[in-house]
């Protein structure tokens, strides 16, 4: 029914007791999706995504110091000659809070190793120069300044809606993706509803969220009250069922290093819960107050100002969580990325701050395998001059190339998949990123062509079930009935690198297979049990 | 407007309900209800019981009022936050003009001074009596979360306590009053100078923040002014200055606004099509420059984009009291509104009145719409129940919708954004510990209050028009009896037990109300 009819139909409806089919039982069955159902490619990558609100001053974050005109430009928020950190001899120049009391040396440790892509450059035509405008075109990846477009969808929103096709009454076990804001960003919305949940904090999540599984019914009906009370409805029963889940990886997980105050914060959790087995694709996180319009820094303290401070909380946070993740063998998985909705202006704004401006820098982080480090895009070039406060004939990079190479070779899009979440065909591939090859999975398993061992066979019972792990990895071991019956665990969740003898007893005689999954990968072994 | 006269005659042609049109049948409990429920934080049982009956037209007449109970001679009249808050007109020193110690103790000082604020706007919404004064809190929020400060701002800089206060209290004069004044109003407040770091702006730098803001964000909307606009209005906002902190100059007094004309830029300035031209040495003075350029300029702005201003308030309004997603056919009432508005030189009164007492507002598709803000999901909790929660500001913070500290300068996002996995457990939890709580006497007096208790059904019915927002179908009476109806108790015993207050029946009601809040349904209204 149109919400129109429906106006027309109900105007008098105000009796008591008003009587009518409106509940639906069948729409209360929740089904949970595994992961494998949903359909994201052969395998178990997940993203990160930072959100720098605000405007990030990219010209005071990767430097031009060698443009004679850097200086003139912004002489009262310019970063001096001394202060700046160069890459090696080449012409890259980092803003010191980068470097400076970072664990390994911060975002220059992590450009040396080449788990770094510094993309300068980055934007649309014609930026919008509202935060907020702007900062939807970044969410939903489409780029209008119509303002009577509304965008009301995120790029991973429709993506991820498009794989769920019966959400909400089919939602993934594990929350598909986290937002640690506490609430939703538009990237994750979508017209089925919010494509994730907001998490704050994880012990009064589990303790409230399991009380909230709602006993009434959800509702059939177009009408707002009936709609409106259906979101309300899949909140409450997510709540429910995600505040175990996560309670369970928080608790199962660890840190190995220490983590700094601030946004790095929000990496720990996340690290957690990969470590602990939680199987969700999406991270998002934000740091806000770039919008630096006073008291940015000053040139003789530049570790002085807000903008330092942000910076350093940035860098501490992608290198702490890279150590970690090292360290607990899961780093391969994780691809990041940082979005900003603009960058600053050329000008100092004589507040000690700048307005705002057009295309800034974006940084992607992750194994040295799957990202192409170093300087990409089209450093800052101060010298063809400036017109309305920004650069003239800058080619801008556009931002959803870059989300491009996330759908393909992290989410397992195709090309029309790509289409479907741009309606654009000049987004492509920008190539910061690369398709882990799938030999890499099948290397984590030693010993090819006898990668499981399971003695002895036929057995009685009792069994040792034998493999070497050469990576730390999330594995599945479960035993099978052939006839379908008797499905048991025998081991899951991340398992670190090392030869594996497990005892095992199966108490039911029959035919059976034990099946090893490692990633994507299945091994199995027939057993018979006399 | 071809197909809104279309749409209009497809309507009417069904007896259907699609325009201003005033509704004028007297209201029963569920209109009254929706009524008090958007125009308040949430009505008492006997608030709307005193009510019921009377057409929404003698109602908004009272709860409205004329708008000039405090304006423009009666401010004495605002509720005075001198009673409950010593600091009132006093300054304090600026924490940033200390040493380090003394100035940790100075911060907390300001943050002390602000929940104080916080917790005195908290009281005026608890205690607003809806059958003896105007509904005033609701309405004055409304324009807080259009004009929105935040307290933390850039970092690490605070608002002080008095001039949150002085911004509070001018939004509340100005409730009914004309949008145009308010952005007047405003753009001088010294609380909105230091948030939009307008009180640093001089002639040689123009920052272009509050400029912006203005245009995007409190009256216009994008699309409707061009970047040399906002450089060019940031020319004229340059030199205002505020005065905070002791020791500040304050040649208007403390809290106010000055003009720094050193600081002001004299050159010509051009915005839209408004020449403002150069200013003589005599002429950069504060009157001069606050009629002939500030002034100038908003009655420029509110003239030159009548209709987009209008459409863009009207919007808010409608998104704040009716239906925070509009589609198609709700922006041609918004239209509507607009054009009510334009037709009254921008004053709100009018417009509200129009809204409020609609056949399109009381239109069963309006009913039960509106997912609750946390104000009034909290309020609302402690209003039904007579009983407050231990922190309403704690709870608010948990909700995310912390007085006078919105996420950013945009304030609210709003709508869905209320309900995230977050907050949703957190609001459970609130409302089911304070039912828990309610001790015999209390449950007693809400039954007290229920007007029908002869039988379990239509006090069944009472109880869900109180947490719910409109009638529900039998099947939600099927369930929610078994929890009323249990351990012995029955229809037939029911009055006996009401009569006798027995503890049978207080532990069922109270059983009952807790599953009550429990609902999905309780988040609507």
């Amino acid at each position: 029914m149109k919400r129109r009819d429906f106006i027309v139909n109900t105007g008098l409806a105000t009796g008591a007791l008003v009587s009518a089919p409106y509940i639906s039982k069948g729409k209360d069955i929740v089904k949970f999706m595994s992961n494998q159902q949903l359909g994201f490619g052969d395998n178990d990558s997940i993203i990160i995504i930072i959100e720098l609100f605000g405007g990030n001053d990219g010209i005071n974050t990767i430097i031009p110091i060698e443009d004679r005109h850097y200086s003139d430009y912004r002489s009262n928020i310019e970063i001096l000659p001394q202060f700046a950190k160069r890459w090696g001899n080449s012409s890259l120049y980092m803003h010191p809070a980068l470097v400076e009391n970072q664990l390994n040396n911060g975002f220059m440790g992590l450009l040396e190793a080449g788990r770094l892509s510094v993309i300068e450059g980055v934007g649309y035509q014609n930026p919008n120069l509202s935060h907020f405008r702007s900062q939807e075109i970044w969410h939903s990846g489409i780029i209008s300044n119509d303002p009577n477009v509304r965008l009301t969808e995120g790029w991973l929103g429709r993506y991820i809606a498009n794989k769920l096709t019966n959400f909400p009454f089919e939602i993934p076990e594990h929350p598909i993706a986290i937002s640690l804001e506490g609430t939703i960003p538009l990237l994750l919305k979508s017209k089925k509803g919010h494509m994730g949940i907001a998490l704050n904090n994880i012990n009064s999540f589990y303790e409230l969220g399991s009380k909230t599984n709602p006993t009434d019914p959800a509702r059939d009906g177009s009408d707002n009250f009936s709609v409106e009370h259906n979101f309300i409805h899949s909140i409450a029963r997510q709540s429910a069922q995600y505040s175990s889940e996560i309670k369970k990886a928080f608790d199962n997980g660890k840190n190995e290093v220490d983590y700094s105050a601030g946004l790095a914060q929000k990496f720990k959790t996340i690290a957690r819960l990969i470590s602990g087995g939680l199987n969700t694709k999406v991270y998002y996180v934000g740091l806000s107050n770039f919008d630096s319009h006073v008291q940015q820094t000053s040139p003789l303290e530049p570790m002085s100002g807000q903008h330092p401070r942000l910076l350093s909380q940035l860098s501490s946070a992608i290198s702490q969580f890279t150590e970690d993740a090292l360290i607990q063998g899961f780093y391969k998985r994780v691809t990041g990325m940082t979005i900003s909705e603009f960058g600053r202006r050329v000008y100092d704004n004589g507040s000690r701050g700048s307005d705002h401006g057009a295309a800034s820098v974006m940084f992607v982080f992750g194994h040295n395998d799957g990202i192409k480090g170093g300087h990409l895009g089209n450093p800052t070039d101060l010298s063809n001059g400036v017109r309305g406060g920004n650069l003239v004939s800058r080619v801008e990079e556009d931002f959803r190339n870059i989300y491009t190479d996330f759908l393909k070779f992290r989410l397992g899009a195709d090309n029309n998949d790509v289409y479907d979440v741009f309606k654009d065909n000049f987004v492509t591939e920008f190539g910061v990123l690369t398709q882990y090859m799938s030999s890499v999975e099948e290397n984590i398993i030693a010993n090819p062509g006898n990668e499981l061992g399971v003695y002895p066979n036929p057995t009685t019972g009792p069994i040792n079930i034998q493999f070497e792990l050469k990576q730390t990895s999330s594995i599945s071991l479960k035993a099978f009935s052939l006839n379908g019956e008797i499905e048991l665990t025998i081991r899951e969740g991340l398992t670190p690198a090392g030869i594996y003898n497990i005892p095992f007893t199966i108490t039911h005689r029959g035919f059976y297979t034990i099946s090893l999954k490692v990633g994507m990968k299945r091994y199995s072994h027939k057993l018979i049990v006399v | 407007m071809k197909r809104r006269e279309l749409l209009t005659k497809a309507i009417s042609s069904n007896k259907g309900i699609l325009s201003l049109d005033k509704e004028t049948r007297p209201l029963d409990e569920v209109k009254v209800n929706h009524l008090l429920r958007r125009l308040s934080f949430q009505p008492t049982i006997a608030e709307v019981n005193f009510y019921v009956g009377k057409t929404a037209e003698e109602i908004v007449d009272f709860l409205l009022g004329d708008g000039l109970d405090y304006l423009p001679e009666n401010e004495n009249r605002l509720p005075d936050g001198k009673n409950s808050m010593s600091f009132i007109g006093s300054p304090m020193q600026n924490p940033r003009s200390v040493p380090l110690p003394l100035r940790n103790t100075l911060e907390a000082e300001l943050n002390n001074r602000y929940s104080q604020v916080v917790d005195w706007i908290i009281g005026l919404a608890r205690k607003e009596d809806l059958q003896t004064s105007r509904a005033v809190e609701k309405l004055t929020h409304f324009l807080m979360s259009v004009w929105c400060i935040e307290f933390d701002y850039d970092g690490d800089y605070q608002i002080p306590a008095n001039s949150l206060y002085l911004n509070n209290q001018r939004l509340r004069k100005h409730r009914l009053g004309s949008y145009k004044e308010i952005a007047k109003e405003m753009t001088l407040d010294g609380a909105f100078l230091l948030y939009q770091s307008a009180h640093l702006s001089r002639k040689e730098a123009p920052n272009e923040n509050y400029a912006r803001e203005l245009l995007e964000l409190f009256t216009m909307g994008i699309g409707h002014y061009s970047e040399g606009d906002i450089q060019e209005l940031s020319k004229i906002m340059t030199g205002w200055r505020t005065s905070p902190f002791l020791g500040d100059s304050h040649r208007n007094g403390y809290f106010q606004t000055w003009l720094d004309s050193e600081a002001h830029y004299t050159g010509s300035k051009r915005v839209m099509s408004m020449d403002f031209p150069a200013l003589t040495e005599q002429e950069n003075n504060e009157f001069f420059v606050k009629t002939h350029e500030i002034d100038r300029l908003i009655d420029g702005l509110f003239d030159i984009r009548k209709n987009e201003i209008s459409r863009f308030v009207s919007s808010k309004i409608f998104r704040y009291f009716v239906y925070s997603s509009p589609d198609d056919l709700d922006f041609d009432v918004i239209e509507e509104l607009a054009q009510v508005m334009r037709d009254n030189d921008f004053n709100l009164l009018p417009v509200y009145k129009k809204l409020f007492t609609s056949k399109f507002f009381f239109n069963e598709a309006n009913i039960g719409s509106q997912i609750k803000t946390p104000l009034e999901f909290v309020f609302g909790l402690e209003r039904i129940f007579n009983k407050n929660l231990s922190s309403a500001r704690q709870a608010l913070s948990n909700l995310e919708q912390v007085i006078y500290n919105p996420p950013n300068v945009s304030g609210w996002p709003g709508y869905r954004t209320w309900i995230s996995t977050t907050t949703y457990p957190y609001r459970v939890n609130y409302a089911v510990t304070l039912a828990e709580s309610l001790t015999k006497n209390e449950v007693m007096n809400l039954l007290e209050q229920v007007f029908n208790k002869q039988n379990p059904t239509e006090f069944l019915r009472e109880i869900f028009l109180m947490f719910f927002p409109k009638d529900l179908e039998t099947q939600y009476y099927n369930r929610y009896m078994t929890i009323l109806l249990k351990d012995g108790l029955n229809q037939d015993n029911w009055s006996q037990n009401v009569i006798n207050k027995t503890d049978l029946i207080s532990n069922n009601i109270k059983d009952l109300l807790v599953e009550v809040v429990k609902s999905p349904l309780f988040h609507l209204c």
